[in-house]
């Protein structure tokens, strides 16, 4: 879980990373974001390939969708995160505006290097079945958490705290709570996989 | 060790039919390595659909390649 936990908190750090750079010095990093995670994407996928070969010990194809969709979408999030916090109801206006664009420019990338890891339909995973339903779950009670938070926030903090909260910031803090609980998901499912692998290592050692 | 009270006999099938690997088998059924890999060492017990797809693979019933490992215990629960 610590893996996991330090591959998102990575992603994290460098989407809002790149929101900072871009609203200080004033231009389009999104495609520094793009560039990186589609680089990387190809990478790893050469890597795992060449685990495959040598020791056959690469992720499962789903295992593997799973860790590009974390990447992109923990990107996406801390990018989403800090642009609010630094424009808050600007991000429409200005370098604020630079920062939306960015987070288009790196959507377009997730969603081109999924395409990169679709997986093979003919190929299934059975286990996957069961891990999903984990990771499902798990997504449930996160955004069910998250969004009593909100409300409870909206409701009853003092009205100086609430004053920047427009609607429009508001959908933005929805937004970033669904990516939130989507990565939930992710993380969820990623940890069965990481688990069902460290059984089997547990039991070779011991053969 | 795994909990599972199904065991099966893939591996010892696998040897007796030219020694056929994992990827093989896996791409004949139509599933990932990685399934095959945890069915062999107990850590998963397979959909009934991929059951009949591994016994006719090797033709046979899906008995003879997916037992209960304490079979008195299991028809002591279960039968009627």
């Amino acid at each position: 879980m610590a893996k996991i936990f330090l591959f998102l908190a990575g992603f994290l750090s460098l989407g809002a990373s790149l929101a900072g750079l871009g609203y200080h010095l004033g231009f389009l990093t999104g495609w520094l974001g793009a560039t990186g995670l589609l680089g990387w994407a190809f990478y790893i996928r050469r890597h795992w390939e060449q685990v495959e070969k040598e020791s056959e010990n690469e992720p499962s194809p789903p295992a593997r969708a799973l860790w590009v969709q974390c990447a992109g979408y923990s990107l996406l999030l801390g990018h989403l995160i800090a642009a609010l916090i630094l424009t808050g109801d600007h991000l429409r206006l200005g370098n604020g505006n630079m920062l939306a664009i960015d987070s288009w420019i790196m959507i377009a990338a997730a969603l081109t290097t999924s395409f990169i890891f679709k997986r093979d339909k003919r190929a299934v995973d059975e286990r996957d079945i069961e891990f999903s339903a984990k990771g499902v779950r798990a997504s449930y009670r996160t955004l069910i958490l998250l969004t009593i938070g909100l409300s409870f926030y909206l409701a009853f903090a003092p009205p100086h705290y609430r004053s920047d909260l427009t609607h429009f910031v508001i959908g933005n803090i929805l937004i970033a709570l669904i990516l939130s609980s989507y990565l939930a998901h992710l993380v969820f499912r990623l940890h069965s996989y990481s688990r069902d692998k460290a059984v089997l290592f547990a039991e070779e050692d011991m053969v | 060790m795994s909990d599972l009270p199904i065991g099966n006999n893939l591996r010892k099938r696998r040897f007796e039919n030219a020694e056929m690997t994992q990827a093989q088998l896996a791409k004949r059924v139509g599933i990932t390595r990685q399934t095959i890999v945890a069915l062999e060492t107990g850590r998963y017990a397979p959909s009934l659909e991929l059951a009949m797809k591994l016994a006719a693979v090797f033709n046979c019933s899906v008995d003879e390649l997916f037992f209960w490992k304490d079979e008195a215990a299991a028809i002591a629960a279960y039968a009627l």
